[in-house]
């Protein structure tokens, strides 16, 4: 049985502008020790839709959903008091900025402490053993001497090791990394992306890394969901999502890529991401898409078949080229 | 080259009409508005609308109450006070004066406050440090008792109390220009006008002084109100306007012998007063909700 | 081959004060860096945080004296320089910042904000500065009907262009970009560094490109410059860094980079430990702490730059 099964999730803001659609019909599974990637640029609606998953989002949202299950438990009609017990306690979500996420006016060890209090009801002698043992999990040297420390006395990857390390207190089923290292330096990257692998393989956590390098998708992610203005575009395992991409988005934002040029100018994507007011009777991608029709602006396309990596198009590219299906779907 | 961008598909409102939808969302600050601008108007077209002069005596109906009350006469429809002078005509001509010594004060403070603070955070070091001890300085004096002293030096007019009352409120618009400039200066426009040739000057008043207006709109139309009732305190110690201006606090110093005798000369300066500076200050509070973007919904 | 700007041992110190009781403490952010800029090419400086890479943009825009060492720009010596040689020499170097939300006015229009190095620098009329602002927007491919429009009307790619051109109103000789496209989108950073590419080719312009990113300095430099604690640990062509890195931090780096490609087969380096604090450096050679080849030497002689295998390397570890 799927960890995570998510079918269809929308997710609309209302503003002072009227609603807006920030996440149009996401399906998603993720199965214990799975590792699945969430690419997408800004306006993606990639963050919010697992934000949505852990209920915290804003008032102003609304979640709708065919199904959004957890480990068989339905979070659309779940209680607060079920969310808060069971929710935060199997599915912990680390974010971007490691400096921020900290509460600054308390120490390390306290902040552990404290989750490792609301689930566990340990004590103190008992809070302090475990979070020793959860920091030389994350790898940090002199853990005793670190549980005295406040936030700004470390550095961005101590702090990213010690959000992890708050993470795995409850001893999660499942692990949300919303962009966990695009604020840090490569080196510390690369660390952290190998700590996030090697904590999935000894405790069997199903990860979902959501993120806009292409690089850190390649070498960490089993499978890949591709996320274009609200909308999933493609869904693929890694390897083929690189070799063989389906959805031109997908295949425009690799040959963007400067390690993938072979000349002085990079083939871009004309245009920008579509906004809060721009919402197209066809194809979200159409006014950019290299590969556009008459049907693609008019007509909006579904979603083709798991060869076809679940692409969003009206013809999907197998090597490059549009295929068009001559019958029916 | 190709034209990688297309229009930004909504205009996105101006900002005029932006601040006005997000300040009649607040009901409180729209009547405020609306009071102020009939003081207003009161105030700029006292001679047409009062109905006699504030200052002419009218022997033998002195202490009148007001129309509605027993014993009043419809002429007079606020009554009259001790001298035979009509009070309404008085209220009309005081709020000119309370609106001036609000708005001279407020400018005078804001002009000078402005040069000081942006001078304080630009200079730093010996400069910093000695402005703002002489604010502490004047801050760390009860405000009143500042202000009387600075008009015991001057003598008692409606000049020094405008004077007075600036310097006393000072020492705010410094400190929060000041703040507000410290707070820009590590963005990087800065530095990119640093990096383009921007001289000192320039970069105080063009570049960063934009940036550090929103806060300073609100104290200074909360500042309007305070320099009234610093103002309509004055005027009650007598050391403000002189007779027969009708500054608003004068007028209650007058009229305190008559609280229990003919209570409305002494309650309608006094609603006067209160009306005035409740609707700059409803005015004020909606007008920093618009402002401030943190504080507007999405 | 002309040499627009010469770098000789570039020092940077900072004295902060470390509160009342402590003494004031010294950081040597910049240690001894040397370098040339060519007209219509790129150097690219690559270099983690704390490496001194910000402290060099601001040594050449002039925005902070060096401690110690020469900076020629047109042969004149910037430490030695007068006034007046100062402000000319002010409009040959210009900067893009990283970030392209603050690095604009948020209070000036675009317009002005493009003016403004006209009107500060030079004697021209207000219907010629109209023009150049004008033509200067089209040519970085914004509409000029937009220059009455705030910055926050505008995208991150758009303003990064906003901020490119006016760098170049004062038509400068140098461009120093400050990660320029680090934080933008994949698909507008192959925008803005096609931009950077014409704009280099038209105006005969030498780059300081700063970034963390490998793998865009692969594609825009000529050649490449890694620092590390503020010491320039190794100096190669574009060609000679990536495919044979001499530097072990230099290797690390490469190795760390994720690379879009999940078959590619790579030397797998993860580095230990932190970045040293700037305020108590490591003895001898700046990265031994964290070297996967340190020895002896290392921890006591910190290593000259000398060259080996055609490039400029700082390491005792080295043939």
């Amino acid at each position: 049985m799927a960890l995570l099964n998510i079918k269809n999730l929308s997710v609309s803001f209302s503003t002072r502008n009227g609603q807006f659609k920030a996440v149009d019909g996401i399906d998603l599974a993720v199965e214990r020790d799975d590792v699945l990637a969430i690419v997408g640029e800004s306006g993606s609606g990639k963050s919010v839709a697992m934000l949505a998953v852990m209920g915290l989002l804003p008032w102003t949202a609304t979640v709708t959903a065919d199904r959004m299950e957890f480990d068989g438990l339905d979070l659309l009609t779940i209680s607060d008091e079920q969310r808060r017990k069971i929710v935060r306690r199997d599915i912990a979500m680390i974010f971007q900025e490691p400096m921020t996420s900290l509460n600054p006016c308390f120490t390390v060890g306290f902040q552990i402490g404290e989750t490792l209090k609301t689930h566990f009801g340990l004590d103190k002698m008992a809070q302090k053993k475990r979070s020793i043992e959860l920091l030389e999990q994350v790898g940090i040297t002199d853990p005793e001497k670190r549980l005295s420390a406040y936030p700004h006395q470390l550095s961005g990857g101590m702090s990213q090791r010690v959000m992890i390390a708050m993470a795995l207190s409850s001893e999660p089923k499942l692990l949300i990394a919303d962009e966990p290292t695009t604020a840090l330096d490569v080196t510390i990257q690369a660390q952290i992306l190998d700590l996030l692998l090697r904590l999935r393989n000894e405790t069997g956590m199903g990860l979902v890394l959501i993120t806009h390098d292409m690089g850190v998708v390649a070498e960490t992610a089993e499978r890949v969901v591709v996320q274009y203005a609200g909308q999933q575009v493609e869904m693929q395992n890694t390897r083929g999502l690189f070799r063989d991409p389906h959805h031109p988005y997908t295949a425009a934002l690799l040959a963007a890529l400067p390690e993938r040029a072979t000349g002085r100018v990079l083939p871009s994507i004309p245009g920008v991401v579509p906004g809060q007011f721009d919402r197209l009777k066809g194809c979200m991608f159409a006014p950019r898409c290299a590969f556009a029709n008459e049907r693609c602006h008019s007509e909006k396309p579904k979603r083709a078949s798991n060869e076809e990596g679940r692409a969003l198009c009206h013809t999907p590219l197998i090597e490059g080229r549009p295929y068009i299906w001559e019958g029916t779907r | 080259m190709a034209d990688t961008n297309p229009t930004p598909t909504a205009q996105p409102a101006g900002p005029l009409s932006a601040f006005w939808n997000a300040f009649s969302q607040n009901r409180g600050a729209v009547g405020g508005l609306f009071i102020l601008l009939t003081i207003i108007v009161l105030a700029l077209f006292a001679e047409w609308i009062a109905p006699y002069s504030a200052i002419e005596q009218f022997r033998g109906m002195t202490k009148l109450p007001p129309a509605w009350a027993e014993g009043g006469d419809r002429h007079f429809w606020l009554g009259t006070d001790a001298l035979g002078r009509d009070m309404l005509s008085r209220l009309i001509y005081g709020a000119r004066i309370s609106l001036f010594i609000g708005l001279s004060v407020m400018s005078v403070s804001v002009v000078i406050g402005i040069t000081l603070g942006l001078v304080a955070a630009f200079m730093g070091g010996a400069v910093d440090s000695m402005l703002m001890r002489v604010m502490d300085l004047i801050m760390s004096i009860p405000s009143l008792v500042l202000a009387i002293l600075v008009v015991s030096i001057l003598g008692p007019s409606l000049t020094n109390t405008i004077v007075a009352v600036s310097v006393v409120y000072l020492p705010n618009y410094v400190r929060l220009v000041r703040g507000s400039a410290l707070a820009e200066f590590g963005k990087d426009y800065i530095i990119a006008a640093k990096v383009a040739g921007v001289g000192p000057v320039r970069l105080m008043f063009v570049t960063v002084l934009p940036n550090c207006l929103a806060p300073l709109i609100v104290q200074a139309a909360l500042g309007v109100s305070n320099a009234i009732l610093e103002a309509a305190a004055l005027g009650f110690l007598g050391l403000g306007a002189q007779p027969p201006t009708p500054e608003w606090g004068a007028m209650l110093a007058d009229a305190r012998e008559f609280i229990r005798s003919n209570p409305w000369i002494v309650t309608l300066p006094g609603l006067a007063i209160l009306v005035s500076v409740v609707s700059i200050n409803l005015f004020g509070d909606g007008l920093r909700d618009a402002l401030d973007p943190k504080l507007r919904r999405s | 081959m002309s040499i627009v700007l010469e770098a000789r041992d570039l020092t940077r110190d900072y004295t902060v004060r470390r509160g009342m009781f402590s003494p004031d403490a010294t950081v040597h952010a910049l240690a001894g860096v040397s370098f040339d800029l060519e007209a219509g090419k790129t150097l690219a400086v690559v270099g983690e945080s704390g490496s001194g890479k910000s402290t060099l943009a601001r040594l050449l825009t002039m925005i902070e004296t060096p401690t110690a060492g020469s900076l020629r720009i047109n042969g004149i010596d910037l430490v030695h320089a007068t006034k007046a040689e100062r402000k000319t020499l002010r409009s040959e170097v210009q900067i893009v910042f990283q970030n392209p939300y603050g690095s604009l006015n948020p209070r000036q229009t675009i317009g002005a904000a493009l003016e403004e190095p006209l009107i500060v620098n030079t004697t021209m009329a207000s219907t010629a500065r109209a023009e150049a602002v004008s033509a200067m927007m089209a040519r970085v491919g914004l509409r000029p009907e937009f220059r009455d429009r705030y910055p926050h009307m505008f995208s991150g790619g758009q303003r990064q262009r906003i901020a490119i051109a006016r760098a170049l109103m004062l038509r400068p000789k140098i461009l120093v970009l400050d990660e320029p496209v680090s934080a933008l989108d994949v698909s507008i950073r192959a925008q803005v560094l096609n931009l950077l590419a014409e704009l280099q080719e038209e105006f005969g312009l030498a780059y300081l490109f700063i970034s963390h990113d490998l793998s865009v300095v692969r594609h825009i430099a000529d050649r490449v410059m890694v620092i590390y604690l503020g010491h320039a640990v190794e100096t190669a062509t574009r060609e000679q860094l990536f495919s044979s890195p001499q530097h072990p931090y230099t290797k690390a780096l490469l190795s760390a980079t994720p690379v879009a490609d999940p078959d590619a087969k790579k030397e797998r380096i993860v580095l230990q430990g932190e970045l040293p604090s700037p305020f108590d450096p490591p003895s001898g050679c700046p990265f031994h702490p964290r070297c996967p080849q340190a020895f002896d030497r290392c921890k006591a002689e910190a290593p000259p730059i000398e060259i080996k295998h055609g490039r400029d390397v700082a390491c005792w570890a080295v043939e």
